[in-house]
């Protein structure tokens, strides 16, 4: 083999390595909002963000980080994504700490209380986002995967490379990081809102239920806690979100409270202040679990004064990061306006469907920042 | 350790790069090792199978060997002092020898395949059968699994000793050199099944990098993979989904399986080999090819000669060939002449023969009435229509049939097509009455209306998007293939005179087209290679 045949086959390699990248991204984006979100989180400057809350969808939908900004002054991010369990709350933990030093760590516990906290759908919407070769997430692979289901975690592409079929949506959502990349930051920090109204008679509905936690899920609470002591952290926070649901404490879960007691640390549940909150529950849901974008409104106002007022969060912060939050928060009228709008469309219609209308960044605004019409 | 696994890959570039490392001497000892490997991490239970095979047909085909080259030096050393009788005796008593020790390795060696493959199947058909009479028997069942490429390396094995036997090839002295030949990695899985003549010095030689070699195989390597992971993968859910419910569907659907069956087995079997001897090939070491393009057959017979070509080969010569040449069939041969004819009785004892293989052939393919019935049906067509091939050449001549032209070609292929699905209904049925089922269903509860049905093909889980990519890798094939089958080239041959830029688009579009449309990864159904159960 000669040289030109040898430089022949590096340029074909490097070719095809380029290709297969750009298809791997493309083709990983398995869920566009959960990509996003937990994209925008990595762009945020290091040891700018005041605090955060992990959690699933209860958590992006309801706590929106701009307006809290707007109100008190403190920077926020939701690393949460649809279902997110409670077994990567260490890992989300872990991941912030490389890059942020929050003075808050606000918890859902009801991460903990899935059945299966290793399911590999929910486990995937976060760790196949974060960066590929984050110690954490090939820590956390090691922990929640069988071993002979490792290869597709470590090659995502593996798993991913049939949703060739979604390829247009995963295009413009690549569309949209880029967009956020070269802004330099998320303008909703993962909020993520709906503009309609929940229809009470879908399947999604079970107004009564018990919070049961497994003993799987309390020993990865207390995998977490221990973590959060070892790490000598202060002030941490786990919290039950606003819903539309009767819980009914048991004994694991009053167990889980016991156990968060005896670390030291704090739980809340603001459900109990619904009526605090005036939420209204025909209005301000879209579904029995989730509030829309009027009741987004009302719990990020509660949830961020007690936060604020509780743990008397510093507002201190450099000019960079100060410029980047008020643009966030100059958007977030336009976001509560746009979306009344279209929930009241919504009502108008008189359509009872609980259509998923989650609304993301390249929903709410066109390229130039303005709100979409 | 499948050929579609990253692992798999991840060992390929491992033993290309300690090959080419090594001294030119000393290469086919890293082949050694990395078959060694290959083969204890794929089935380490059962190695002890491949190396007594191994290991009892090279002694022995050493002593043969000895016995051999040991009379012709003392026929030699007494050429002046024996009368022609006595070197007759000797030699006689020679091959005696040697007989009965071939007699023993060929015993032993398929009687382990026959055990192990074959064992259960008999016993429990035995004691049906004595139940049946009044007789209540039952026989202990084996609970091994069959070692990796067991008909592969015996069958291989077993041509090289009756070479040896032959004197066509001499007996390789050294133990090792001969294992890799056994259990050389690429084709140790489903074939092909090689001569010693032809694959051993190949092994032995320290072949030189060349950058044809690399990019030949490389390409013979993503050609198997766009056949066996787009095309025949895609098929395997919607088969089984038929073919696991079958009263569920009517005999539109289970004729429909048994096509799906005719193109999946071809890509998954085909696709195989070209892996197989694409990283062959990048070795230096070049395959037997096992496959010429059999659906383009205009006779069963032709089929046969294009279709897992290298079993056919091993058939004619150590099946076939001994069985007509013996002096059994050579007397049937005189007497059928002149009973029957010339054209019948000429032909009469190899379409016997033929049959014969056929119904070994049926047998290999696995422990089970319904391959009788496969054997039985393929040896059956071909043993008539080698009888009658003359008068029928010869009435086709009187009614002026253009037999050379196209359309009569293509009639003959439909034909062929048809005997061959026949066939694979034994192949895919539950058992020999299953298969008749099957067949009567698809003839008399046919309604090809329903394949129109825009939900038919969702019923059976196929999606749009699986319909698209497959229409088009079909497309693909079926251009590919016919350009082949017209200018006799490999298309690798074509792309090599083409640009660069050309080869490296043709390239780069079927590595993507694997990666991206491969049926792989959880939540799929990709199946074992077909022929890695022979």
């Amino acid at each position: 083999m000669n040289k030109k045949q040898v430089i022949r086959i590096i340029v074909f390699v490097v070719l095809a390595s380029l290709i297969f990248g750009f298809f791997t991204i493309l083709l990983q984006i398995n869920n566009g909002r959960d990509v996003l979100g937990t994209y925008g989180f990595y762009l945020e400057p290091e040891n700018s963000i005041d605090a955060v809350i992990v959690g699933p969808s209860q958590i992006y939908t309801s706590y929106y980080p701009a307006y809290a900004y707007k109100l008190h002054g403190y920077t926020s991010y939701t690393i949460a994504t649809s279902a997110m369990p409670g077994s990567v709350y260490i890992t989300a933990t872990k991941e912030v700490n490389e890059r942020q030093k929050p003075q808050l760590y606000v918890y859902d516990i009801g991460g903990f209380a899935y059945k299966d906290l290793a399911a590999e759908a929910n486990v995937r919407k976060y760790i196949d986002n974060i960066p590929m070769l984050s110690k954490n997430r090939l820590e956390a692979i090691e922990k929640l995967v069988p071993e002979e289901e490792r290869d597709s975690y470590y090659f995502p592409f593996i798993k991913y490379h049939s949703t060739y079929n979604q390829i247009i949506t995963a295009s413009k959502v690549l569309k949209d990081e880029i967009d956020q990349s070269r802004r330099g930051y998320s303008l909703l920090k993962n909020f993520t809102t709906t503009g309609s109204v929940g229809n009470y008679t879908t399947k999604y509905f079970k107004r009564d239920q018990n919070v049961d936690i497994t003993n799987q899920g309390l020993d990865y609470l207390k995998e977490l806690l221990d973590y959060l002591k070892e790490t000598k952290t202060q002030n941490v926070l786990f919290a039950t979100f606003p819903d539309d649901i009767n819980r009914t404490e048991t004994k694991s879960s009053l167990k889980a409270h016991e156990m968060i007691a005896s670390y030291g640390y704090d739980y809340v549940n603001f459900s109990d202040y619904k009526d605090e909150m005036n939420i209204d529950r025909k209005k301000d849901f879209y579904n029995a679990n989730h509030v829309n974008i009027r009741g987004a409104k009302k719990v990020t106002e509660c949830v961020s004064d007690f936060l604020f007022e509780t743990y008397n969060l510093n507002t201190t912060h450099s000019e960079e990061v100060t410029k980047e939050w008020d643009d966030c928060a100059s958007y977030v009228d336009k976001v509560f306006d746009l979306s009344e709008q279209r929930l009241q469309a919504y009502e108008k219609s008189g359509d009872t469907k609980e259509g998923h209308q989650y609304y993301m960044e390249s929903e709410m605004f066109s390229n130039d920042g303005l709100p979409k019409k | 350790m499948t050929f579609t696994s990253i692992t798999f890959f991840a060992f390929v570039l491992l033993t290309l790069i300690l090959y080419y490392a090594m001294p030119k001497k000393i290469r086919w000892v890293i082949l050694l090792l990395a078959s060694v490997v290959f083969y204890s991490l794929c089935s380490l239970k059962y190695i002890a199978f491949i190396v007594f095979t191994a290991l009892s047909t090279y002694l022995c085909a050493g002593w043969i060997d000895s016995i051999s080259r040991k009379t012709k030096l003392k026929v030699k050393a007494k050429k002046a002092e024996w009368s022609r009788e006595e070197k007759k005796a000797f030699k006689d008593k020679a091959t005696t020898k040697k007989r009965l020790i071939i007699a023993l390795v060929l015993v032993v060696n398929f009687g382990i395949l026959f055990v192990l493959k074959y064992y259960n199947f008999l016993s429990g058909s035995l004691a049906t059968l004595l139940n049946s009479i009044g007789l209540n028997v039952s026989f202990p069942t084996l609970g091994l699994l069959l070692p990796l490429g067991i008909s592969f390396y015996t069958f291989q094995t077993m041509g090289y000793i009756i070479d040896v036997y032959r004197e066509k090839t001499p007996a390789e002295t050294n133990f090792f050199k001969f294992f890799l030949f056994v259990s050389f990695f690429p084709q140790i899985v489903q074939g092909p099944i090689s001569v010693y003549d032809d694959l051993a010095p190949q092994l032995y030689e320290g072949h030189k990098l060349e950058y044809k070699n690399i990019k030949y195989g490389f390409e013979l390597i993503i050609w198997g993979l766009f056949k066996k992971m787009v095309i025949a993968d895609r098929l395997v859910g919607p088969m089984n989904t038929i073919l696991h419910d079958k009263s569920k569907f009517g005999g539109e659907f289970i004729l429909l399986a048994v096509l799906i069956y005719s193109i999946q087995l071809y890509m998954d079997f085909s696709g195989g080999i070209d892996v197989a001897r694409g990283v062959a090939q990048m070795l230096g070491i070049n395959l037997t090819e096992n496959f010429k393009r059999p659906y383009f057959s205009k006779t069963i017979g032709e089929y046969w000669r294009r279709w897992h070509i290298s079993l056919g080969a091993w058939m004619k010569n150590y099946v076939f060939y001994p069985i007509t040449m013996s002096k059994g069939f050579l007397k049937l041969g005189q007497k059928t002449k002149k009973s029957l004819g010339r054209n019948i009785g000429k032909a009469l004892p190899g379409s016997i023969a033929t049959f014969i293989v056929f119904m070994l052939i049926g047998i290999w393919h696995g422990a089970n009435w319904k391959y009788v019935g496969f054997g039985l049906w393929n040896g059956l067509i071909l043993f008539i229509s080698n009888l009658f091939q003359a008068p029928i050449a010869s009435l086709s001549a009187k009614l002026k049939i253009r037999t050379k032209s196209f359309s009569f070609r293509i009639i003959q292929m439909i034909r062929t097509f048809i005997i061959v699905l026949i066939g694979y209904y034994f192949d895919i049925a539950d058992s020999f009455k299953d298969a008749l089922v099957m067949i009567k269903r698809s003839v008399t509860d046919l309604h090809l209306g329903n394949w129109t049905e825009p939900k038919c093909f969702e019923n059976i889980g196929f999606t749009a998007f699986d319909g698209y990519i497959l229409a088009f890798s079909l497309l693909v094939v079926f251009v590919f293939s016919l350009y082949q089958e017209k200018k006799q080239i490999q298309v690798r041959d074509f792309l090599e005179d083409q640009s660069i830029w050309f080869q490296w688009a043709v390239l780069l579009i079927g590595l993507m087209s694997v990666i991206i449309f491969g049926v792989y990864g959880p939540g799929t159904s990709a199946s074992e290679f077909v022929y890695m159960q022979f």
